[in-house]
């Protein structure tokens, strides 16, 4: 028989207690702030199948310095408003969701609507699939045959590209056989996904690439973000010649420079011209990363590495993106041998838009070779379709800039007659 | 957000739903309340009396736990957009309803859009300007945030600028002319409007930055909008002023003009068609605000090739104005509807979408001109055309007549001035369908003969 008993008040005094010291510390479980670290990884892309809502490790702190703002906006991309309100409806009210906003996206009359209205339906069949997986595949399919099936069917499939691509493959092999390749969903989904594996690894990239046939996207990882310890070289190798690598060249270069330089170095040697773009986006890495006269000179030395042949076309191909200033050039033909300073001119003088530039390198250049790359290339206005009659302004811009480049290299009269008649008419 | 009555938790699939064991939990509360000798479990004395005061905490505090998670009460919270350590405020808020999540939504495309606000503004709302400056010199030494072209250090320049215009433009004219270049281009999307000619002349002066097609384009195009409310002339005389000082102006489209503003009178005026420029960016600008208006005005003023602007665009333009394009075509003859869909349209290419064209058609003949318009692309050659065009030809149900299109189809007009032969893998998809049509072979010889000539 008991003999101490508690007495009843006692024991709802301890429950009472524990039950307001439970309540409590749920309502401030959301505020331990697991701070969001710059990390490495940025988008979530384990498969996540459970029904509750991914909850939130809570923001990272505003310190009002990059590093904090770094991990906020990472946070407020993979993480968003719209994402977690999303994780608030039901799955049927997703749907709805989905369905009517896409179907909207016609009536609009601004560009920020119409894409506002994508954006909404993309973030719920985005929750619903983080939700249901392939279920949700199953329904979009289930649906009734037109534009919003398809829709729906290209929505998921995006979200599920970027999510679990393995599961993903099937449904892009119904989808396009139903809708075929053309229309650019091809192209679309490629980017989403290699994009989102990019902070997966190099074989996820490699793998969703492997996925899909004829697209015709140049760039399909054009502003990926790449992880610290990424495997730029086996991404190099697989994909330098398939698609445009110029800005992971770029990001590689500043991370690893010799490595990524011996990698851009054998594709030159090997491929020649088509390869000859990624001597710039390596340039372009190292000026970014050490400033414009250090990068000139590493242009210069590297350049003298490589074969006769395959550096001229290295040089017409350096600032092929007009990202160099006019400081850089005049950097980069003090760094190059004589000889060499020609091709820079003759590359940059054929954009009569930014001549200055083209002029640096001229005055690197001997006289009778300077007169004979303006000869060859010098344009006092771009081209374009003829004018209508009585309509001078292209004469009269002709005539200023003849007056500039004359004033700017005291050419003589000969010297202007031999340039003008070899311009633009 | 409207006040709407909470949900009740038991009803929808997401938060907050019932939490397994709570009936249990309950028999435990309710067994432990009744102090009676034959409801206790435990049954030795002192263990009984050290656990009993960690027991029924322990129980209330999951208890306690539970009910949170359930969303049972809790003080009512404002929503907050950007928590910074506060709590969740959610769950005890109504869930957004449908045009709640548009309006956040297009928050955020008017801030991409329109180069006001940036992704970072609302996260940097409490900083002061020297902060931005002193993460954005932070930035620099990135390469990845400069190559990038999100990078974060361009939003936080871009964020800059919105703040303090000429602070950020001075501040930009002090770094290496790397950099300058790199924030150069980023000017004319980020430029406020009211401040265009402004921006036209800080170009003028730092021509170096302007180098770049990405700064002209929304810097010219502002301006433009800018002047548009003084009317036609205005426009036109900037026009003419940018055009002699050699600005490139051959792009597109342009921004939103002046409520009300002239464009039938820009357009028909003798000195904006002697500029000859922009005519398709001011036919497209203006079927923007008014497009009967501007259908009405190409269709009696200029050939009907230039009507196609306003619907060109293929898979991007937005299907209420495909449709009402299409309607529209209907009112034109034969003759000018071949035009439209043939050079304005250009139906024939592969970026537009010939079967939702055709799905629109109110009439049979409007239809298969645009299927006969869509068949063309068998003879621009590549791939992908061949394969639209035989998607449009496979929608007629007799094999005979699908051939009859094949054989008697002539090019487009561009297509006859630039004759181009069949691809190798447009001629296998083309072979491979004729077979699958059952075509004998000397017949899908001759068909494919028609199209591998490269002569007429």
């Amino acid at each position: 028989m008991m003999k101490s008993l508690p007495h009843p008040v006692l024991a709802l005094a301890l429950l009472t207690g524990g039950l307001l010291l439970g309540r409590a510390l749920s309502s401030r479980g959301a505020d331990i702030s697991a701070a969001g670290k710059p990390s490495a990884q940025s988008s979530p892309a384990r498969p996540d199948r459970q029904v509750k809502p991914s909850r939130a490790t809570g923001p990272a702190e505003d310190r009002h310095d990059l590093e904090s703002l770094l991990a906020r906006y990472r946070e407020s991309t993979t993480r968003t408003t719209l994402g977690r309100e999303m994780e608030r409806l039901g799955s049927a009210e997703l749907k709805a969701l989905a369905l009517e906003q896409r179907a909207l996206m016609d009536a609009q009359n601004t560009p920020e609507d119409k894409t506002a209205r994508g954006e909404v339906a993309q973030a719920a069949l985005k929750e619903l699939y983080r939700r249901e997986g392939v279920a949700a595949l199953e329904w979009a399919a289930g649906l009734e045959e037109g534009p919003g099936r398809k829709n729906a069917l290209g929505g998921l499939l995006e979200a599920a590209i970027q999510r679990e691509p393995g599961a993903a493959e099937p449904w892009l092999d119904r989808y396009f056989t139903q809708y075929g390749k053309e229309g650019g969903a091809n192209n679309q989904l490629l980017s989403a996904g290699m994009k989102a594996a990019a902070a997966r690894g190099v074989d996820e990239i490699l793998r969703v690439h492997g996925m899909f046939s004829e697209t015709d996207l140049i760039n399909p990882l054009f502003d990926a973000e790449y992880p610290a310890d990424f495997d730029f070289a086996k991404l190099h190798s697989a994909l330098a010649a398939e698609t445009d690598l110029s800005e992971a060249v770029a990001q590689w270069i500043a991370r690893d420079k010799d490595a990524a330089w011996a990698a851009v170095k054998e594709d030159v040697e090997k491929r020649g011209a088509p390869a000859a773009e990624y001597f710039g986006a390596a340039v372009y890495g190292v000026v970014m990363k050490e400033g414009e006269e250090a990068g000139a000179k590493w242009a210069a030395e590297r350049l003298a590495e490589l074969p006769e042949d395959r550096r001229a076309d290295c040089l017409t191909r350096l600032d092929q993106e007009n990202k160099l200033s006019a400081a850089g050039i005049g950097a980069l033909v003090s760094h190059l041998p004589p000889a060499e300073r020609k091709g820079v001119a003759e590359a940059l003088i054929r954009n009569p838009q930014n001549q200055a530039k083209a002029f640096i390198a001229l005055e690197s250049l001997p006289r009778g070779e300077m007169l004979g790359v303006l000869e060859a290339g010098f344009r006092p206005y771009p081209r374009g379709p003829a004018l209508p009659a009585g309509n001078h302004s292209r004469e009269e811009v002709a005539r200023k800039r003849y007056e500039e480049l004359r004033t700017r290299f005291s050419l003589t009269e000969e010297e202007m007659a031999r340039v003008q008649a070899k311009g633009n008419p | 957000m409207k006040a709407r009555r909470l949900k009740s938790f038991r009803t929808g699939g997401g938060w907050p739903w019932r939490v397994p064991g709570m009936g249990r939990m309950n028999w435990i509360l309710e067994g432990a309340a009744i102090p009676s000798r034959n409801n206790l479990i435990l049954n030795s004395r002192r263990v009984n009396k050290a656990v009993l005061f960690i027991l029924y905490p322990a129980l209330g505090l999951l208890a306690g736990w539970a009910s949170i998670a359930a969303g049972w009460g809790g003080k009512p919270r404002a929503e907050a957009e950007v928590s910074h350590g506060r709590r969740e405020a959610r769950r005890s808020t109504p869930p957004w309803e449908a045009e709640d999540f548009f309006k956040a939504a297009r928050k955020k495309t008017g801030e991409r859009m329109g180069g006001g606000a940036t992704a970072i503004t609302d996260l940097t709302a409490t900083w002061t300007d020297a902060e931005i400056r002193t993460a954005l010199e932070a930035a620099m030494q990135d390469p990845d945030a400069m190559v990038r072209f999100n990078g974060l250090a361009g939003l936080l320049f871009r964020e800059y600028l919105r703040r303090d215009l000429d602070a950020a433009l001075e501040w930009m004219l002090g770094q290496p002319p790397l950099h300058q270049k790199r924030f150069g281009t980023m000017l004319g999307q980020a430029w406020p409007e009211s401040r265009a000619m402004e921006g036209l002349d800080f170009l003028r002066r730092h021509p170096e930055l302007s180098g770049d097609t990405y700064t002209p384009m929304s810097m010219l195009s502002k301006a433009m909008g800018a002047v548009s409310a003084q009317g036609p002339e205005a426009v036109v005389a900037l026009l003419e002023k940018l055009q002699a000082e050699g600005w490139n102006l051959n792009f597109g489209f342009t921004t939103n003009y002046a409520p009300g503003f002239d464009f039938a009178g820009l357009l028909g005026s003798e000195d904006f068609k002697k500029l000859g420029v922009m005519k398709n960016a001011m036919i497209y600008t203006w079927s923007r605000s008014d497009r009967d208006a501007a259908f009405a005005w190409v269709l009696g003023n200029d050939k009907p090739e230039s009507l196609g602007v306003m619907a060109r665009g293929g898979y991007g333009v937005p299907g209420d104005t495909m449709r009402w394009f299409v309607g529209k075509m209907e009112g034109l003859t034969p003759e000018q509807r071949a035009e439209v869909l043939d050079t304005g349209i250009q139906m024939y290419s592969q970026g537009v979408d010939a079967k939702a064209w055709m799905d629109a058609a109110g009439t049979p003949a409007v239809r298969e001109e645009i299927r006969t318009a869509a068949a063309r692309g068998v003879f621009v050659g590549h791939r992908a055309q061949v394969a639209k065009a035989v998607e449009a030809i496979e929608g007629l149900p007799e094999v005979e007549a699908r051939l009859r299109l094949l054989e008697t189809m002539e090019p487009p007009p561009q297509i006859r001035s630039y004759p181009r032969p069949l691809a190798p893998e447009g001629e296998n998809l083309l072979r491979g369908k004729l077979e699958q049509w059952g075509v004998e072979k000397t017949r899908t010889e001759a068909i494919l003969n028609r199209f591998k000539q490269t002569q007429p």
